[in-house]
């Protein structure tokens, strides 16, 4: 056998020092270079000799004494350890950029030795990867998915940590991890002229590239609930995840108070999400199916989900999603009762302006199916719903109004009452006239409330109507000027149709 | 009444630049909270250039043409479209029946839409869509939106899903009465009866008569009623007066009057604790709400008027559409009753942005939907320089008539 042209290469002359003597590896590979073609000068420079050993070195570069005989091989060869002529190398090749986008011929030749190695343990690293993903492949189609030693799974997530690290680049988190081999991710296809493109982050076109994945399969694990987790908490809008999330834990019987504390914080982080709140209606659903026949636990569910609702109204007292959930509770736990009129009567006491809590009042008092008929809606009377509980609730907004008579809250909380006694609004005219003294002499109005002029035009629209105008044309000019247009529009009703008036109209309309 | 001004004036360049940008560039990674309604997104950015005159139409018909094919890729097989490409399958996926990731009710709207600015709706699958429009619908008359692949419908009780779903049924069925290509209409009646018991005490309408009035919610129902033609103003209210309108609408009128409130600019802090202003000060607050104020009555009239969405709370672009476009369909000439110059001026000088656009509040960044409400409310109260707008579509009433031209017409 012939030796090969590397051991004949060690021949030629070292850089006795070559990391300092070259500034980069790419100036190392070209003296290398032109180390390994001394003859390659002129030829009429050349000695005798030397034109000899140049004509040997053209041998040696073309290959054409791997067609020689043995023994022909064998004297070239002996002649070429002699004379220490050098094999020629090819040029040096552009050694491109490395990962970082740095030229490689720039790194000194001792940066390119580690670049080398690491490039080698790299290979290396994958090999084993892909002999891994192979054999867990062979392993599922064989059934025997997770029957594997323990600790290997362990290992591959460490070498692909290690890998992303060799390569400058994390591996995606699901890539990375050999839990989620199986999945074969579906990318998003946008095509052509999308519009309202995002600049999503890797992180987020990953992790929903395996959603649509574990989706199409309609696979519900563990796994999933992570899965899903990691989605909300990158875009909670998401409008089916929280779906498949849901109906996953059921699949799973996954703990429900776990996952009501998971949603409380991300509830807490995103104050004006909905889906969330459809979650907790989902959980609660479920729960209750377990639960219902346990008065305690009841109660205990009760006490946790309006002390979190109290945290939320913490941050806005005005949140419409948690006001719609509560509607929601106090219907399937059947809490009309004492404590929830308490709870929205402290959140009053801190913001008597709070209308989302006047809302629940009203709702709470006037569906309380004790005295109320069943369905009757906000804008209709409901001739079962006792004097007591009218006049409590009048007398109760009227002491808010004193408290704030430019509350409109209350004001509206009076109508929605009275309509709801069927009493009409006339009984307010001794109140309203409160916060509106007529001037006596010539001496100016005195008015502490527009909502009490307000009342007071649509009570003597129908008993008074110069009264009528007065009040009105105090609002427009003087008390409420932001709504002129308006207040001149209803004098004009007022005017133009003292007998077909637009209430007239509507009243004829109430069925 | 004194206009505004001369500086505050809407700045028509600015905003076409604004919506050019959303329409060719990428969206900031902060939008990925939006990426489940990027069809939404898609329509605004449409319409707004519409409304601005530099619409589609002005677009080269090869990008008129991707952007087409890009809003029917998202067509869910089984009738409807999906709201982003996200929840849209490759089509193999599909094949077994499957529904995989359903097709969702506002996107479909947002889409049809998008689609009558580039033509397209001619390619829209209107059996299917009209068929699954029949599922969303809950025995209540209201509707979700989605069904899952169990037939289960989903999405909460929201004025939003019935008005879409008004709109998607005017798109696709026209005006026909009865089945269309052999498919029923949803019920209507039950619809109906849904929308009206939305009123609530106080006037204004929410997702329920239970719930807080909301002016979103607001315009949804009455939008609805009107593209249903079930909404009848005071001057024919004696017509269908068991069935249609609404329960009290002079209640509804003064509720939607009631959410203009004075604006304050907060000069000095922004920040948000809640300390109140002096007393002297507090006193001259009427109405009117700055961060802090507590309103007290006052004679002064304000020199910038937002709209807020509930009672007591505060002003946000958007509810100046809400609000205008509800009284616009109520009757056309409710909508000038409003405080038209201070409202103007709030708007140019408070939430629109020197980059185009509109914030949600003052000092805020314009964000796509904010920018578009109050474009929208502009061309409700019939600014110069944009295209009036038709209240109960949301799109220019050139745009609707171009619409009616198609609808429930050729293809399907």
């Amino acid at each position: 056998m012939a030796p090969k042209p590397s051991k004949a290469s060690k021949a030629q002359p070292k850089a006795p020092e070559p990391i300092k003597e070259y500034p980069n590896i790419a100036a190392f590979h070209q003296a290398t270079y032109e180390n390994s073609r001394p003859y390659h000068k002129p030829l009429a420079s050349l000695s005798a000799t030397e034109k000899t050993h140049y004509a040997y070195a053209r041998l040696l570069e073309t290959g054409i004494w791997k067609s020689w005989d043995e023994f022909q091989r064998k004297d070239f060869w002996k002649y070429i350890e002699t004379n220490k002529i050098p094999v020629p190398l090819p040029e040096p090749k552009d050694l491109g950029r490395d990962r970082n986008g740095r030229d490689i011929s720039k790194y000194s030749v001792k940066e390119y030795e580690e670049y080398q190695k690491r490039e080698r343990g790299l290979e290396g690293l994958v090999r084993e990867s892909t002999r891994f993903r192979d054999r867990q492949r062979r392993l599922r189609r064989s059934g025997r998915a997770g029957e594997d030693i323990e600790g290997e799974i362990e290992e591959e997530r460490n070498r692909r940590k290690l890998i992303g690290v060799l390569r400058g680049k994390k591996m995606g988190r699901y890539e990375e991890d050999p839990e989620w081999d199986d999945v074969v991710p579906i990318a998003q296809d946008d095509g052509e002229g999308a519009l309202a493109q995002i600049a999503y982050t890797e992180e987020y076109s990953e992790a929903m590239s395996y959603l649509r994945a574990v989706m199409s399969t309609q696979e519900k694990t563990p796994r999933v609930i992570a899965l899903t987790s990691h989605i909300i908490s990158l875009n909670p809008a998401h409008y089916t995840v929280w779906l498949y999330r849901a109906s996953t834990l059921f699949a799973i019987n996954f703990p429900i108070h776990a996952e009501i504390e998971w949603v409380n914080d991300i509830a807490l982080d995103n104050q004006k999400n909905y889906q969330i709140w459809h979650h907790r209606q989902l959980l609660v659903d479920h729960l209750y199916q377990e639960i219902k026949d346990d008065e305690a636990k009841l109660k205990e569910l009760e006490d946790s989900e309006r002390a979190f609702m109290t945290e939320m109204f913490d941050a806005d007292a005005k949140n419409y999603h948690v006001w719609s959930y509560r509607q929601y509770l106090v219907r399937k736990l059947n809490l009309w009762n004492q404590a929830e009129i308490e709870s929205i009567e402290v959140l009053l006491k801190k913001d008597v302006r709070n209308n989302s809590a006047w809302s629940h009042r009203f709702f709470v008092v006037f569906n309380d199916p004790k005295h109320c008929t069943e369905g009757s809606p906000a804008t209709a009377h409901d001739p079962k719903i006792p004097d007591n509980i009218l006049d409590r609730e009048i007398e109760f907004a009227k002491a808010a109004t004193f408290e704030a008579p430019q509350n409109q809250s209350p004001w509206n909380y009076l109508r929605g009452v009275l309509c709801k006694g069927g009493r009409d609004l006339s009984s307010l005219e001794l109140f309203a006239a409160e916060f509106v003294k007529e001037g006596k002499d010539g001496a100016e109005e005195d008015v502490r409330s527009s909502h009490a002029l307000d009342s007071l035009a649509d009570i003597w629209a129908k008993t008074d109507v110069e009264k009528a105008k007065w009040a009105l044309e105090l609002l427009g000019n003087k008390y409420d000027r932001i709504r002129k247009g308006y207040w001149d529009w209803k004098i004009g009703q007022l005017m133009d149709q003292p007998v077909n008036t637009l209430e007239g109209n509507l009243e004829a309309l109430k069925v | 009444m004194a206009d505004p001004p001369e500086d505050t004036h809407l700045d028509i360049p600015q905003h076409i630049k604004y919506w050019k940008r959303c329409l060719l560039t990428l969206l900031p990674t902060q939008y990925t909270t939006t990426d489940s309604s990027r069809m939404t997104l898609a329509f605004f950015i449409l319409s707004a250039l519409d409304l601005l005159n530099a619409g589609a139409d002005t677009f080269p018909p090869a990008q008129r043409t991707s952007i087409r094919d890009w809003i029917l890729k998202c067509q869910h097989p089984h009738g409807g479209f999906c709201g982003s490409p996200n929840h849209r399958y490759p089509d193999a996926y599909y094949e077994g029946g499957e529904s995989m990731d359903p097709a969702n009710l506002p996107a479909t709207y947002f889409a049809l839409l998008a689609l009558s600015f580039v033509g397209g709706l001619e390619s829209v699958n209107r059996g299917a869509c009209l068929a699954w429009l029949r599922r969303l619908q809950r025995r209540d008359g209201s509707f979700g939106e989605l069904v899952t692949g169990e037939g289960k419908v989903e999405g909460g009780y929201d004025m939003r899903y019935c008005y879409v779903l008004a709109n998607v049924r005017w798109m696709l069925r026209g005006d026909m009465e009865g089945p269309v290509g052999g498919i029923e209409d949803i019920n209507v009646e039950s619809l109906v009866r849904h929308l009206k018991a939305g009123q609530t005490y106080d006037g204004g309408i929410s997702e329920s008569s239970s719930h807080e009035a909301h002016a979103g919610y607001t315009y949804c129902a009455i939008a609805s009623l009107k593209i249903l033609n079930r909404l009848n103003n005071p001057d024919t209210a004696k017509d269908n007066a068991t069935s249609s309108g609404l329960t009290d609408i002079s209640a509804t009128i003064r509720w939607l009057m009631s959410r203009q409130i004075g604006y304050i600019p907060d000069e000095d802090s922004d920040d948000d604790n809640d300390s109140l202003p002096d007393q002297d000060n507090r006193n001259t607050l009427a109405g009117i709400h700055s961060a802090h104020a507590i309103p007290a009555l006052s004679t002064t009239s304000p020199e910038f008027v937002g709209f807020n969405g509930r009672c007591n709370k505060s002003v946000d672009t958007c509810y100046a559409f809400w609000v205008t476009a509800s009284l616009n369909m109520l009757n056309p000439t409710y909508t000038p009753l409003v405080n038209t110059p201070s409202m103007r001026r709030f708007l140019f000088t408070q939430t629109q942005h020197r980059i185009g656009g509109f914030s949600k509040h003052p000092g805020g960044p314009p964000d796509i939907y904010h920018s578009y409400l109050g474009l929208a409310a502009l061309a409700v109260m019939k600014e110069p320089g944009l295209k009036e707008l038709d209240a109960a579509l949301c799109v220019s009433r050139e745009q609707r008539a171009r619409i009616e031209g198609v609808r429930g017409g050729g293809g399907g």
